[in-house]
């Protein structure tokens, strides 16, 4: 299948390729149909999430265990059990990014991240009952990647 | 910004529709019933919030910024 996409043009995917997010994105419930793509093919730190039900749709999603390494969500159990018997070690977790002209003016939604279960394809924006996350974090000044 | 205090059963009346009762209160919660029309969307403040969020999330950006980011990744 063949989808336009905001970042890279026309695409080629597979419906195994598709993410989906039942209850959408929240203020954007309609888009259920995603693929990620990765900016860069070498690492899965940078991704556009790409509607498939509107081209010009994408969200930038990055690895918040790379930015924070004490990141540590633990989201609801009413959110848990939309992923079913799944293990939650099994989940895989990104944030959506708020990208502005310059990343001092950038920030990270830790609060709401993207819950994924990747073996089958679906996912759910969660919202964390932790006070400790906001839906805006700057991203960490870092002299070296792994530091916080 | 209007504070008042109600004892559990008590009621607040917002505008002509809508009523608010305090309907159970626990060490750390309390239970609110909303009598509101169905047009009247009733959100718990946070799902506004993160709505408005992922609505900044989705505009454009510079792409500058993006090509900084990736560079930035990949040490």
């Amino acid at each position: 299948m063949v989808t336009k996409t905001k970042y890279f043009n026309e695409i080629t995917y597979e419906e195994e390729d598709i993410l989906t997010i039942p209850n959408g994105l929240f203020g954007f419930e309609d888009h259920t149909k995603f693929l990620t793509i990765p900016f860069d093919e070498e690492n899965d730190s940078i991704l556009s999430l790409q509607s498939l039900d509107e081209p010009d749709l994408s969200f930038i999603l990055m690895n918040p265990f790379q930015l924070f390494e004490d990141y540590s969500p633990k989201p609801l159990p009413e959110d848990l059990r939309f992923f079913g018997s799944t293990d939650e070690s099994e989940l895989s977790y990104y944030v959506l990014a708020v990208l502005k002209d310059s990343l001092g003016d950038s920030t990270l939604n830790l609060k709401a991240p993207l819950v994924v279960n990747a073996m089958e394809k679906t996912g759910k924006q969660v919202i964390l009952p932790q006070k400790e996350y906001k839906f805006r974090h700057r991203f960490p000044t870092n002299q070296h990647p792994k530091e916080v | 910004m209007l504070i008042l205090q109600r004892r559990k059963g008590e009621s607040l009346c917002i505008g002509e529709d809508i009523k608010l009762t305090v309907s159970e209160i626990g060490s750390d919660w309390v239970k609110l019933a909303i009598d509101a029309p169905k047009e009247v969307s009733i959100l718990r403040s946070e799902l506004r919030e993160a709505a408005l969020e992922n609505q900044e999330a989705s505009k454009n950006f510079s792409s500058r910024l993006l090509e900084k980011l990736m560079k930035e990744k990949s040490l």
